[in-house]
């Protein structure tokens, strides 16, 4: 395939930050297969778990409860994305990894407690 | 916590950790990101996350742990002096392990002329504000020095709805990893400046602007802005241990960023177990 077609990226998976090249099909300077898949996925639609905070309103409760969204979801609808997770209180203590549902979004979006 | 667990371990019967904060856990705590365990627990977790897991080991094991207890004086004597909601405490111990950790660097804020408005923030206070408190220090943001917690910052002001202008950084080269540029700084089309050094802080009651040079071309250029993060270095915490004039060793122990900083909270778990077990 011409070289004008290739793409470049820095890994983002790990700390290794490995230079990655692709042209869709083949991906050079992947030190593992994670960094390939990422790589693939993203010259077609970029993708990043969101980690965030939502309002606990529980008093005993942390003020700012810490989540991830449980798969990644597109780069760029990140702001869009963001206003719901932002519009979410929730009034009990969740526990260390339960997840909570969020809607508005073209899919729902699952988050993951984080913290406690 | 690491240095407790090693400890329990290798055997030691009588733990005592004391925190300061509510709950155990550090800094850790309001780093709500992902990047932490990927070694230690051979998978990518965040701060709080890790935190988690490992209170979670600490608990299970004989260690008391006190939350909430300030400890104010040390002596050469390993005699330890805390106070606490109930009062005032001194404990002796055959060892003493320092695990507090680090202050980030203000020098910089100072030496920067200009008035002294209100939104100058270092990026862990901000940081803090933002994960535990939920308050935004401000809406128009410049990030000072381009390292980890600058990066993360400056993307976590964007989620929350922030303008960050500008990442300024005085070196020619970044200072944090490239794969946080990228998902913190690209990501977002946060521009980062190098070889720029803030000249001056703008503003009465607020901060209006930051005046900064480029100093390969020398130009001047005025950033408009309400909130300046300075992301600047860390210094290990060791002022129980300055204070009292003492020198680490004859059973006290520093460990973690308070020895020395560290980039990755795995390599501080590791060192602190492999000092308890020593202990024990
Ligand atoms: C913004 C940021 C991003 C980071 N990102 C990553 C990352 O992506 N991946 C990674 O692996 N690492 C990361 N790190 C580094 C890692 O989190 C730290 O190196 C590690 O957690 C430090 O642990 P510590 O125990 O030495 O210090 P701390 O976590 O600072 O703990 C010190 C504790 O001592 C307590 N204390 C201090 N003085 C007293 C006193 N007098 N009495 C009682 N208690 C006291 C404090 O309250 C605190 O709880 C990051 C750090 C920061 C700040
Ligand atoms: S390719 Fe593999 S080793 Fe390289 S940065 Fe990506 S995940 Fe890490």
């Amino acid at each position: 395939m011409a070289k004008e077609s290739t793409k470049k990226f820095i890994c983002i998976i790990c700390p290794q930050c490995c230079e990655l090249e692709t042209d869709g099909t083949e991906v050079k300077g992947a030190k593992c297969k994670r960094g390939k898949e990422f790589a693939l996925q993203e010259v077609v639609l970029p993708l990043r778990v969101i980690t965030t905070t939502i309002r606990g309103e529980a008093k005993e409760a942390r003020r700012m409860i810490p989540v991830k969204t449980a798969c990644p979801l597109p780069l760029e609808d990140i702001p869009q994305i963001m206003r719901y997770i932002k519009g979410v209180r929730i009034s009990e203590i969740p526990a260390l990894g339960s997840r909570i549902n969020v809607g508005g979004y073209s899919k729902p979006i699952e988050l993951i407690v984080t913290g406690e | 916590m690491a240095a407790a667990v090693g400890a329990a371990e290798g055997g030691l019967k009588k733990i005592l950790i004391l925190e300061r904060l509510p709950r155990l856990g550090g800094i850790l705590n309001q780093c709500i990101h992902l990047g932490f365990g990927l070694t230690y627990f051979k998978e990518e977790m965040t701060g709080t996350e890790y935190a988690a897991r490992y209170k979670k080991m600490v608990y299970e094991r004989d260690i008391e742990a006190r939350t909430s207890c300030f400890v104010h004086t040390i002596t050469p004597q390993k005699e330890i002096t805390f106070v606490c909601a109930d009062g005032e405490y001194t404990v002796s111990a055959k060892h003493i392990v320092m695990a507090t950790g680090c202050r980030e660097r203000t020098r910089e804020m100072l030496t920067v002329p200009g008035t002294r408005p209100a939104g100058i923030f270092t990026a862990g206070l901000a940081q803090e504000m933002v994960n535990i408190y939920g308050v935004m220090p401000g809406k128009e943001v410049v990030v000072i020095g381009s390292g980890d917690i600058g990066l993360i910052m400056a993307r976590r002001m964007t989620l929350e709805g922030a303008t960050v202008h500008a990442v300024l950084e005085i070196l020619d080269h970044l200072s944090g990893l490239i794969r946080n540029k990228v998902q913190c700084l690209d990501d977002f089309g946060i521009p980062l400046y190098l070889q720029h050094e803030p000249l001056e802080i703008i503003g009465r009651d607020r901060v209006e602007a930051i005046r900064y040079r480029n100093n390969q071309t020398g130009e001047h250029k005025i950033l408009p802005c309400d909130t300046v993060l300075f992301s600047v270095g860390l210094i290990p915490e060791q002022d129980l241990l300055i204070d009292a004039g003492i020198e680490p060793g004859n059973g006290i122990h520093l460990v973690g960023n308070a020895d020395y900083i560290h980039d990755y909270v795995d390599a501080v778990t590791r060192e602190a177990e492999k000092l308890g077990r020593l202990l024990a």
